[in-house]
């Protein structure tokens, strides 16, 4: 796949994913174009398109974490990063999200937002079935807890 | 919370067109290695956005400072692996001195763009917005004119404007491929001043110089910015953030300029440790680290000392060393392995695949704050690789460093205080082995103490049985666990589940599930002996089983309200009415703390005697029931006091909660009491216990490992445990407190210790072992992270405040580390000299002044106020020879 085509079929999935991460819209596009550097430079051969999406969000998530990990990275305003159409009660899950521990928010937003199933989210974390199973359980009631705590008290 | 909602929430996330498109673009070139030429590089591009990638990307600091508009342009590709070396070029300060008044003679032809006056103290405020604009021809000709009129070849050294100026204005070009901010500054000092500074692309380095001009200067140029006539509106907002971060961005990338010193320095003395034998490292490989998991080891002495000779030729063997070591870091790639040295600094190795570069970055501390980088080949990088030999593997797959080591202390911890006269682990192991395969025989019944994990249905603490059918099947997947690999007291993780025991001989036991969610890893813990305060064994179950489990528990037959019928195991026995309780004076070994306070204390004979008698003479009664004020009692967290009592005969548990409610933990069991006037009793109890661990801990904000530290308070003392951080369930204490923040923060004072000497027992936490010094009370009490320690006789032993030295070797710094004494201070000190200028003083003017009977703490006008009248000083440069201001403490 060319630039061209990788920058559309997966740009905005990507953008989503390290958004969500980096919470901050300048180090997401750094991100996704660091991303698809290493696609176009060191990607194994896919054996499908799914295979292929899936190891473009591992490496992405992975990258996010170096960049979480190496660099100071300023969250951006919570309200700056809403996309414009939402109605407000998305925005509110929305910053909750945002808020979630990162462990915890990668696998939220790969199930629920990307629609992964569990076992495929595995895949991608590099953990067990159980351990997103527990991941995802856990990150749920802490999105719980915070939306709750924000919105609703 | 909608379900829908939250898939949906981030439906419109989506990448703007315009980063699609150069996110394209910067592809196209990246994978063609076409020059930066063929990057887009359109008028549209406002040399300040250059500038500013420069500087976001070589510092990787501040990254939303640079907005999104640091990524409109290819730039930022300049500094991705395999591009570094598009775009070479540098410049030095003199070069820049040298080169600055052709620049302005040529400035008239330049693209040039400026933000024009603004101002940012006291007279207004920051608009939300700044709008660059371009210059007309003729604007830039008298522009040129004015600055050809500086004389460049007299810079002010070091001028640090930081916050002390009232007006300025900018300008950005590019000159002989250098990136020029030119800030014209009206200072608050009353003068004028240019501060020239230069990036170069492909580095990221730049330099700064500042020159003073006069006022009328920066009227004069001032004045043609703000001339509608003379600029063209470019209509580029930038938004605030980057605004008000401008200053930021540039003073880390001009300002650090010390750092290659700094670090050089810093691996000559690691050097130095590793020659007196003191040094331990710890590494973690990194290697392949999409997919394979992070492992941590260290290395035997003679391994680690010949690796260290590698690093030490590839690093401290250039003949350059300050040179070649930047403040940038551009190679993109992995971290390969991560070397921590014992002061918690580290080293990263990165390598880069797609340009094989690999590159040391250097850390001085946890959170990134300052690093540094060096690039060695990939001969040395092989040869460092090579001589990584890994000694000693534990908790493959465990991210969480700290989490590891600390678990690792406690355990020892634990192990000193309640261990010793546990029976041999293979014994356990045998014992296990009989009970948990023949667990049809057994007896036994579960609580929930965590419900969110596993147990949808049941409510935390919720005690259950299973029929038949299922204990079955629970019997058969506990027969198929290996046992062999068991171990001695599991002190980290959640708790998951409890299953009380009683075997086919009615022993009784019990065995907690738990889950630590920082290494996703399960673990069972068996405590034979049945009590919850004693040794445990554990072992580490898979995840598959650990959901298995999960599942043959998930249908519980019948349910109990925790305690009449659910004291299925010697009721009789469970509701005894206490006291009296034994001798806790006999005690062996003896731990209180407060749960939420940073400390363990351990009473002496005499007030274990004392805490005996004071649980005797209360009046107990029955424990509380389910279904009255015990549900109020927060059993399981909340502010508490915790001590552990571990006698020939007994061991068990008393938590006191400040609310009121004593909860008796014996034998495995639990049961509460409300009786505020004892839990007063015990409270007192604390102060005057002896020995006290002290562990800081701000994990929550850097993720650091903990320090902990011994205080031995015999003598006089006075401990005073700060209410404020007992507070999360107290209503009295108002609002909740998030003490582990408000401690990392510095904001809290949380205990006073006042002795004159305390013994601190600083733990190595890669060694895994306390060393041992004293503490100066002052100093603890003020800061104990960054005072000096002592030997018994008072003798300073080198650790604690450190101060970098300057070519000379004399010490320089800002003397204000709490609790530094004057006679510690370094040679030359901070102060900020009559006309605002940075600099430094002679510790020896200050000494023959008779002026250094105190320090400049926090409150330098008070310090300086304190001081003889009448003083003249000179405030030097870090050399302690340029000679930068006066300091003077004539008073009107």
């Amino acid at each position: 796949m060319n630039a061209k085509d990788l920058v559309h079929t997966y740009g905005d999935m990507l953008y989503r994913i390290c958004l969500m991460s980096l919470r901050n819209h300048a180090d997401a596009e750094d991100a996704v174009q660091e991303v698809f550097l290493k696609y176009l430079t060191r990607a194994p051969d896919f054996d499908s398109p799914s295979h292929e999406k899936a190891w473009l969000i591992t490496v992405a998530l992975n990258h996010c974490r170096n960049m979480l990990r190496n660099q100071r990275i300023i969250p951006t305003d919570p309200e700056l990063l809403h996309p414009p159409e939402n109605p407000p009660e998305q925005n509110q899950i929305f910053d909750a999200l945002m808020q979630v521990p990162e462990p915890f928010r990668e696998v939220l937003i790969l199930h629920y937002i990307e629609g992964y199933p569990l076992k495929e989210i595995a895949g991608i974390i590099g953990k067990s079935t159980s351990a997103a199973k527990m991941r995802l359980s856990k990150g749920k009631r802490l999105l719980e807890e915070i939306y709750r705590k924000e919105y609703l008290s | 919370m909608n379900e829908n909602n939250l898939k949906s929430c981030a439906n419109h996330v989506r990448l703007p067109q315009e980063s699609k498109e150069r996110i394209i673009r910067n592809l196209e070139v990246m994978t063609q290695n076409q020059d930066e030429t063929e990057i887009d590089n359109s008028p549209k591009r406002p040399i300040v956005r250059h500038i500013m990638t420069a500087v976001a990307a070589c510092m990787v600091i501040a990254v939303s400072a640079g907005g999104i508009y640091y990524h409109l342009h290819g730039g930022r590709s300049s500094f991705s692996p395999g591009l570094s070396a598009i775009v070479q070029s540098s410049v030095s300060i003199e070069d820049m001195q040298k080169t600055a008044p052709d620049m302005f003679a040529a400035l008239a032809d330049l693209q040039l763009y400026a933000i024009p006056a603004y101002d940012r103290g006291e007279t207004g405020i920051c608009p939300e917005t700044v709008s660059y604009i371009t210059l007309t021809k003729e604007n830039q000709e008298q522009l040129a004119e004015l600055y050809q009129t500086i004389d460049f070849e007299n810079p002010i050294k070091d001028y640090n404007f930081s916050s002390n100026w009232e007006d300025r204005f900018l300008l950005f070009f590019q000159y002989a491929d250098i990136y020029y901010n030119v800030q014209t500054t009206k200072a608050t000092d009353g003068n004028c001043y240019i501060q020239l500074m230069c990036v170069s692309p492909g580095e990221s380095r730049g330099y700064t110089r500042t020159y003073q001009t006069e006022a009328d200067f920066y009227d004069k140029t001032n004045a043609l910015l703000q001339n509608p006539a003379f600029g063209s509106d470019m209509n580029i907002e930038f938004d605030k953030i980057l605004y008000d971060n401008l200053d930021q961005v540039l003073e880390i990338l001009f300002g650090e300029q010390n750092l290659a010193t700094r670090f050089a320095t810093a691996i000559v003395e690691a050097d130095t440790k590793i020659g007196a034998d003191a040094m331990d490292v710890y590494f973690i490989s990194r290697e392949n680290q999409d997919s394979a998991p992070v492992q941590y080891f260290n290395m035997n002495r003679d391994d680690f000392l010949n690796f260290w000779r590698i690093l030490n030729q590839a690093v401290l063997g250039r003949p350059d060393l300050a040179s070649d070591l930047k403040t940038d870091f551009m190679t993109g790639g992995d971290v390969e392995f991560i070397m921590y040295l014992e002061d918690r600094s580290y080293i990263e190795f990165w390598h880069d695949a797609v340009s094989g570069q690999v590159d040391l970055l250097f850390h001085d501390m946890p959170g990134f704050q300052d690093m540094l980088c060096i690039q060695i080949s990939e001969e040395e990088y092989q040869n460092l690789k090579n001589a990584l030999v890994p000694e000693e593997y534990f908790n493959t797959e465990y991210e969480n460093m700290n989490t590891v080591l600390y678990g690792r202390i406690e355990m020892e911890l634990m192990n000193q205080m309640f261990g010793g006269n546990a029976p041999d682990v293979n014994e356990i192991i045998q014992k296990a082995e009989q009970t948990f395969t023949n667990l049809e025989e057994a007896e036994y019944y579960f609580c929930v103490q965590d419900s969110d994990y596993l147990f949808e249905n049941h409510h935390k603490g919720q005690y259950f049985s299973i029929p038949e059918e299922k204990q079955n099947q629970l019997a058969e997947l506990f027969k198929n666990l290996d046992y062999s690999d068991m171990k001695k007291n599991y002190t980290d993780g959640g708790n998951i589940i409890i299953m009380y025991l009683k075997d086919a001989n009615q022993q009784k036991s019990f065995v907690s599930i738990l889950f630590d969610e920082n290494s996703d890893r399960a673990y069972l813990t068996w405590h034979p002996d049945g009590k919850s305060v004693g040794d445990n064994y554990y072992l580490e179950l898979d995840l598959d089983t650990l959901n298995q489990i999960a599942e043959i528990l998930s249908e519980p037959e019948q349910l109990f309200n925790f305690s009449t019928e659910g004291r299925i195991f010697d009721v009789d026995d469970i509701f005894r009415e206490i006291p009296p309780f034994g001798d806790t004076s006999r005690a062996t070994e003896r731990l209180m703390f407060p749960a939420y306070a940073p400390y363990y204390l351990i009473p002496d004979a005499d007030q274990q005697a004392q805490l005996t008698e004071l649980l005797n003479s209360q009046h107990w009664g029955e424990p509380l029931r389910p279904g009255t004020d015990y549900s109020k009692s927060q059993t399981g967290d909340g502010e508490c006091f915790m001590m552990f009592f571990r006698m020939p005969d007994e061991a068990f548990e008393i938590r006191c909660q400040l609310s009121g409610y004593l909860i008796y933990i014996h034998d495995g069991s639990q049961d509460v009491y409300y009786n505020p006037e004892l839990v007063s009793a015990i409270q007192d109890m604390f102060i005057p216990a002896k020995t006290v661990y002290v562990i800081n801990n701000d994990d929550s904000f850097y993720n650091e490992p903990e320090e902990k530290i011994e205080i031995d308070t015999s003598g006089n003392y006075d401990l005073t445990v700060y209410e404020e951080i007992l507070n999360q369930f107290n209503q009295e204490h108002g609002t909740e407190y998030q003490f582990a923040s408000k401690e990392a923060a510095g904001s809290e004072e949380v205990y006073q210790i006042q002795v004159s000497w305390i013994l601190a027992m600083t733990e190595d936490e890669f060694r895994n072992h306390l060393e041992e010094a004293y503490q100066n009370d002052l100093e603890y009490r003020q800061n104990v992270y960054e005072v000096k320690l002592y030997d018994t006789e008072g003798n300073p032993t080198g650790a604690g405040a450190v101060f970098f030295r300057n070519s000379k070797g004399q010490s320089y710094g800002a003397a204000n580390t709490e609790g530094l004494r004057p006679e510690d201070a370094p040679d030359l000190i901070f102060v900020i000299g009559d006309h605002q200028q940075s600099g430094y003083l002679l510790k020896s003017d200050l000494e023959a002044n008779q002026a250094l009977q105190s320090l400049p703490g926090k409150e330098f006008a008070e310090w300086k106020a304190s001081l003889p009248e009448g003083l003249v000083l000179n405030v030097y440069d870090q050399e302690g020879e340029t000679i930068l201001d006066t300091f003077s403490t004539t008073r009107e």
